[in-house]
């Protein structure tokens, strides 16, 4: 029973230092799962993911740890401080593509992001989010053909008077020789 | 003969390559070079109607590509983009008032509350609009269609454009109350201890639609550090009642995510207050360790429990 007092005095303690706020947390992200990013051998790439934080009542620290992917993916540093009020903390993820990558390999990324939450009394709650994407590996795109822009009226304009001009040349340049013609026969 | 055979060979030609020039102007071109709108109609009176201006649709020929875009965690983000509308009978003629813009995507539409604003005119035959769409935080990540419309003071037909697209990434956006969990006095042996504070309220506020993991941590004795109440001795439920049902919850492990299953903090309008985008967890300790001694047991040592999306 002494035991049991004891435990409850202190849990109460626990409770009255540890009661808490909310604790918000966002990252957006350009690729996931059903919307991957194809890249070709050889290349590299820098895609950001965006950390976020709108809604809590304090700035966030934040942890970035890839854990798929660093064969070809790399961050640059691992703890960000998003501030309050801001939605556009970039987390840079360099990808390079090995030159002799297979066609058709899929690589894929997994970045874990948590907050640096402190341990506190009781049971403290942080906020993870874990993004990740695959890799396409694409055969080189050919260079592709000059678009055809689409022909406008004015352009019409412009081409209805390039014809009239042919045409009157064409009809002089006929006249002409026919004239000739005609004083040879003469 | 022959010079009479030439010659009427040469006037064929030349009058062959006039049809042609002829054909090719009256499809091509004259109708715009002279601004010819409509054709001429009389009965026995000299009632005579003649469309001079007006009579063409217009052409929502030009939308500014629209960058992939982010959301913005509990809140909307304004999209703004150009659209250029022609109109082979002069820009006076496009009606300004009928320029609208919508986004969408399934049954989802975003659009303009007001019609596109007119930035300026360009060379007799366009106009250059700005529109403005708001789009929510829990609006559906991946590919969005962007329709236009217009039309013009005298055909009063209405034109679409809906070739574009754009892309509204994907947000992952939590935000959680309280920040920790508590007990009431526990002792040692206790069936069923729920904590005192519980729900973990979990708002989505971003566009995600996933299940909920929760990564609990052994909580290690404050005086005494050999001893902990580990992470396997908690349980976590959807639901809580006078039967505890948290307590017949998902067990979860040290430093391991465990999904919850049907966990799923579907994204949606939190203001709208019928619980859309929002889940709750409650705990319990179904058996509290035995041979605990009297200390306070927290996460200082281990670390935070976290709950991942």
């Amino acid at each position: 029973m002494a035991n049991k007092t004891i435990l409850l005095l202190e849990f109460a303690l626990v409770l009255l230092a540890s009661m808490g706020a909310a604790s918000a947390f966002g990252v957006s992200s350009p690729y996931w799962n059903d919307n991957p990013l194809g890249m070709q051998p050889g290349e590299e790439k820098i895609v950001s993911f965006n950390l976020q934080n709108m809604v809590g009542d304090s700035d966030v620290q934040v942890k970035a740890v890839l854990t798929k992917g660093s064969e070809i993916a790399s961050i640059e540093k691992d703890i960000y401080i998003v501030k309050l009020g801001t939605y556009d903390t970039k987390v840079p993820l360099a990808i390079k593509i090995p030159e002799d990558a297979e066609i058709g390999k899929v690589y894929t990324i997994a970045v874990e992001f948590k907050t640096m939450t402190p341990g506190d009394n009781g049971v403290a709650m942080g906020i993870g989010m874990s993004e990740g994407f695959d890799i396409i590996i694409e055969a080189p795109v050919a260079q592709e053909a000059a678009e055809t822009a689409p022909v406008s009226a004015e352009s019409y304009v412009a081409l209805t008077a390039a014809v009239i001009v042919l045409a009157a040349f064409i009809i002089a340049f006929a006249a002409k020789k026919k004239t000739k013609k005609r004083r040879g026969a003469s | 003969m022959g010079e009479v055979g030439t010659a009427l060979k040469s006037k064929r030609n030349i009058l062959l390559i006039i049809i042609i020039i002829l054909t090719i102007a009256i499809f091509v071109g004259f109708p715009n070079v002279f601004n010819l709108t409509g054709l001429a109609s009389s009965t026995g009176y000299t009632n005579l109607t003649i469309s001079v201006a007006g009579a063409n649709p217009v052409v929502v020929e030009f939308i500014s590509p629209i960058a992939d875009t982010d959301p913005v965690e509990n809140t909307s983000r304004t999209i703004s983009f150009n659209v250029h509308v022609y109109d082979p009978d002069g820009f006076n003629d496009v009606n300004d008032s009928s320029v609208f813009a919508n986004f969408t995507k399934g049954l989802t539409t975003r659009a303009t509350s007001a019609a596109c604003t007119q930035v300026n005119d360009f060379a007799s035959y366009r106009v250059n609009y700005s529109c403005s769409i708001q789009m929510w935080y829990w609006d559906a990540n991946g590919g969005w269609n962007i329709s236009v419309r217009a039309s013009d003071m005298g055909n009063r037909t209405l034109i679409f454009n809906t070739s574009s697209w754009f892309s509204y990434n994907r947000l992952k956006a939590l935000v959680i109350s309280p920040q920790s969990l508590t007990w009431p006095a526990i002792s040692s042996g206790e069936k069923n201890a729920t904590s005192d504070n519980h729900p973990t309220v979990v708002n989505n506020t971003g566009n995600y639609n996933g299940t909920v993991n929760i990564t609990a941590i052994n909580l290690i004795g404050e005086s005494n550090s050999a001893q902990s109440i580990t992470a396997a001795n908690f349980t976590v439920g959807l639901t809580t009642s006078g039967a505890e049902p948290e307590c017949l919850g998902t067990v979860l492990a040290n430093n391991t995510p465990v999904t919850i299953p049907s966990s799923s903090s579907s994204p949606g309008n939190l203001s709208a207050g019928s619980n859309a985008g929002q889940s709750r967890y409650y705990y319990c300790i179904p058996q509290v360790p035995l041979a605990l001694s009297t200390q306070t047991f927290s996460t200082i040592a281990g670390g935070s429990w976290t709950i991942v999306y």
